[in-house]
C-alpha cells in the first residue's frame, strides 16, 4: 500500500503543468495513472499479452556497434512475470523501428516497448488508444530523454537564439525529440532558421553537421553514447546550444482497445514490483518506474 | 506518413514524385542459385573477389582461400600460413593479396571502468599465386586496419575502418607508398567499410553506411552521392546501411543492405532501377554481406552467418 501511495505522489508531481509539454495544443495524457490493486486474496488467471519491442538498450534490437552498452535482456523479467505474477508476455523483437510501426497498423500486438512517440503518433485515427503503463530507465537509471541542439565545437553559435537565420537538421515527424519538440521551442521564441533539412536518423543529422551542410543538428540526447554515431562522432566535437523539454525514453505501452484497464493496472503493478531492488540484473539499471506525465503536442 | 529525406521541406513533394516513379512495374530480374558452393565452405565466407576470367575467389574466416571456375565448380584453394588470419582480399593479374589487421592490447575507459581491449594497430599483406605459393610480403604504412581492398587503375586501395580513411598505394617492388588518401568524410559503423572500383578508370564507389549514403569518388574527390535513411524502397533502412556495394559493367551501382537483406540496383544518379527479389535473409544484425559481380552481371552474395554464397543470375543471362 505504501508503495502505491508513493507511486501516486510521484505521478502527481510529474503530472504538474508544464512537465514535458510545450505551449502549443497537446494531445491527451499518455500515462496510465496507478490504479490500486483489487482484493489480493482473489486467485488471478494467467494474463497473456503479445508485445512488440524496439529498445535502444536491448541486445536483440540495438546495433552491434553499441553492444558494450546495449546489453539489456528481458529473459529473466519475462520468467519472473510468469512465475510471480501469472503474466505471460510474448515478445517479438524488431531491430527496425519502421517494421515495428508497421506492426502497429497490423493491430496484432497488445502492446509495445519502445520510444512512446514511435507508436503514439500513429494513434490519431482513433482505432488505437495507447497508454504508457511504465517507463523504463536507461542503464544510468534515467527514464527520460530530450532533443539536443548541437553545433560544432568551433562554431560561432553559442545559444539557441543564434539558430535564427541558420541551417538546421531536424528529424522526421515520427521522431518527437528531433521534430515537434525542437520546432515548438524555436516557434515559442520566434527563432526562424533559414533552412530546415529533415533526416531519419541521428547519424544523418550529425553527418550533415560535420559535412557543413547545416549549422545546427538536433539529435536524441543518447545519440553520442548509444547510437551508431558513437563510431564516428565524439562528444568533444560538438557544443550543445539547447535542450528540449524532457520526454519518456522507453515506455511499456498497451493498446487500451485490446487490454482492459484492470489488466493494464495489473501489468503496471507487476512491472514496478520487479524493479528497483528486485529488478532482474540483465534488465540493467533499476528497471521500470511509474510513467511520467507526457502529453505530446498534437500533430 | 514520412517525407523523402533529406529534403528541404519546400522541395519535398517534387523529390517524392521523382523517386516514386522509378519504382513502378518492376519484375523479378534475377534467378537465385542457392546451391552455389554447397558443401565447399568449411568456415564462413568473409570476402569475395572476381578476376577477369570470372573466377570467384572466396576468403573464409579461417584464412582459407577457395577458388571457383566460371561454371561455379571448385577449382582450387589453399590455406596460407600467415598470422593474424587475413580478413580481406584483392585479386589482380593472377595474384591474390591477403590482408591482415595486427591487433595490440590497449586500455580504454568505458562507463568509468578501465577495460583492456585488443585494437587494430597496423596491417600485413601477403601475396600468393592461385596455387597457394607465397610470392611476397608487402609493406603498407599508415593503415591501422585493412577492412576492404581493391586495385583501381594501377593503385592498391585500402579501406581502413580504424582511421575511417581510404588509402591509395603506389607499389614499387614490395613497398607501398601512400600517394593520397580520403579521410574525415566517412561515417562508418559496426566495423564495416566497403567500396568498389567505379565505372570509370579512376573512380570508386563507397558505402558510407553511417550516413546512409553511396558516394562516388574520382581521383579521390567526391563527385556524386545519393541515399537517405527511410522506409521507402529507394531509401536505406536499418541502423546503418548499405553495408556493401558493387558496380555492373554499365556503371549501375548495386547496394546490399543487412537486416533486412535487400539488394537494389541504382543508376549513377541514385534512381532505383531494379530490386533483386526472392532473397532470403542472409544475416541477422550488423554483418556485412560481401558481393562480387561476374562479366555476365551475375551477383555473388556471401553470408557469413549461413555459411553460403547465393548467386543471383540476371534473367536475360538465363534465357
Amino acid at each position: 500500500m505504501k508503495s502505491h501511495i508513493t507511486a501516486l505522489a510521484v505521478f502527481c508531481l510529474l503530472a504538474a503543468p508544464g512537465f514535458g509539454t510545450d505551449r502549443a495544443a497537446t494531445a491527451p495524457e499518455t500515462a496510465l495513472p496507478p490504479v490500486p490493486a483489487a482484493d489480493k486474496s482473489m486467485p488471478q488467471k494467467n494474463l497473456v499479452l503479445k508485445i512488440a519491442v524496439n529498445d535502444i538498450y536491448c541486445g536483440k534490437t540495438a546495433c552491434s556497434c553499441i553492444s558494450k552498452i546495449a546489453t539489456r535482456s528481458y529473459d529473466n523479467l519475462l520468467a519472473e512475470l510468469k512465475d510471480k505474477h501469472q503474466i505471460t508476455l510474448e515478445f517479438t523483437y524488431f531491430m527496425e523501428i519502421f517494421d515495428l510501426q508497421n506492426a502497429v497498423a497490423g493491430k496484432t500486438y497488445d502492446g509495445f516497448v519502445c520510444k512512446p512517440w514511435s507508436v503514439v503518433h500513429l494513434a490519431n485515427n482513433k482505432a488505437t488508444d495507447f497508454k504508457r503503463v511504465a517507463d523504463l530507465s536507461d542503464p544510468q537509471d534515467q527514464p527520460l530523454m530530450s532533443g539536443v541542439f548541437l553545433t560544432l565545437a568551433g562554431s560561432p553559435l553559442h545559444s539557441l537564439a543564434d539558430v535564427h537565420g541558420k541551417r538546421i537538421a531536424l528529424g522526421q515527424p515520427d521522431a518527437y525529440e528531433k521534430n515537434q519538440a525542437p520546432l515548438a521551442m524555436l516557434a515559442a521564441k520566434g527563432i526562424k532558421p533559414a533552412a530546415q533539412l529533415t533526416y531519419s536518423s541521428c547519424g544523418e543529422n550529425i553527418s550533415a553537421l560535420l559535412d557543413g551542410k547545416v549549422d545546427v543538428a538536433v539529435v536524441s540526447s543518447y545519440a553520442l553514447t548509444a547510437s551508431c554515431a558513437v563510431d564516428f562522432a565524439k562528444p568533444e566535437q560538438f557544443r550543445t546550444l539547447a535542450e528540449t523539454a524532457k520526454m519518456p525514453l522507453t515506455s511499456f505501452l498497451l493498446d487500451m482497445r485490446k487490454v482492459s484497464l484492470i489488466d493494464a493496472a495489473r501489468l503496471q503493478r507487476a512491472l514496478l514490483d520487479l524493479s528497483g531492488d528486485k529488478v532482474p540484473k540483465d534488465l540493467t539499471g533499476k528497471g521500470f518506474v511509474l510513467p511520467a506525465s507526457w502529453r505530446p503536442l498534437r500533430q | 506518413m514520412k517525407s523523402p529525406s533529406p529534403t528541404i521541406l519546400c522541395g519535398g513533394l517534387i523529390a517524392m514524385l521523382s523517386l516514386s516513379s522509378s519504382l513502378l512495374a518492376e519484375v523479378p530480374a534475377y534467378k537465385m542459385e542457392k546451391s552455389f558452393g554447397k558443401g565447399d565452405f568449411k568456415a564462413p565466407p568473409v570476402c569475395v573477389s572476381m578476376d577477369a576470367a570470372d573466377h570467384l575467389y572466396v576468403l573464409l574466416r579461417d584464412g582459407t582461400v577457395a577458388t571457383f571456375d566460371a561454371d561455379g565448380k571448385i577449382a582450387g584453394g589453399f590455406k596460407p600460413d600467415i598470422k593474424p588470419v587475413p580478413e580481406t582480399m584483392a585479386v589482380a593479374d593472377g595474384r591474390i593479396y591477403l590482408f591482415s589487421t595486427v591487433q595490440t592490447e590497449q586500455t580504454r575507459e568505458i562507463q568509468g571502468k578501465k577495460i583492456k581491449l585488443m585494437e587494430p594497430s597496423g596491417i600485413k599483406c601477403a601475396v600468393y599465386d592461385p596455387a597457394g605459393t607465397k610470392q611476397a610480403d608487402l609493406k603498407l604504412p599508415e593503415a591501422m586496419s585493412a577492412t576492404d581492398a581493391h586495385f583501381i587503375g594501377k593503385e592498391l586501395v585500402i579501406g581502413d575502418f580504424g582511421k575511417s580513411q581510404i588509402l591509395f598505394y603506389q607499389l614499387t617492388g614490395n613497398e607501398g607508398k601512400v600517394t593520397r588518401k580520403i579521410d574525415k568524410v566517412f561515417r562508418l559503423c559496426c566495423g564495416i567499410f566497403d567500396f568498389c572500383p567505379g565505372p570509370d578508370a579512376h573512380s570508386m564507389v563507397v558505402a558510407n553506411l553511417g550516413a546512409f549514403k553511396v558516394q562516388t569518388y574520382v581521383d579521390g574527390k567526391k563527385t556524386t552521392e545519393f541515399g537517405a535513411r527511410g522506409e521507402k524502397e529507394v531509401e536505406f533502412c536499418g541502423c546503418c546501411n548499405p553495408v556493401n556495394v558493387s558496380c555492373l559493367a554499365d556503371g549501375s551501382i548495386i547496394t546490399v543492405e543487412k537486416s533486412p537483406t535487400r539488394v537494389k540496383i541504382y543508376d549513377k544518379t541514385g534512381k532505383t532501377e531494379k530490386v533483386v527479389t526472392g532473397l532470403d535473409e542472409l544475416v541477422s544484425g550488423c554483418l556485412k554481406i560481401p558481393i562480387a559481380v561476374d562479366s555476365k552481371g551475375a551477383l555473388y552474395l556471401a553470408s557469413s552467418e549461413k555459411n553460403c554464397i547465393v548467386k543471383c543470375v540476371p534473367a536475360t543471362a538465363t534465357r
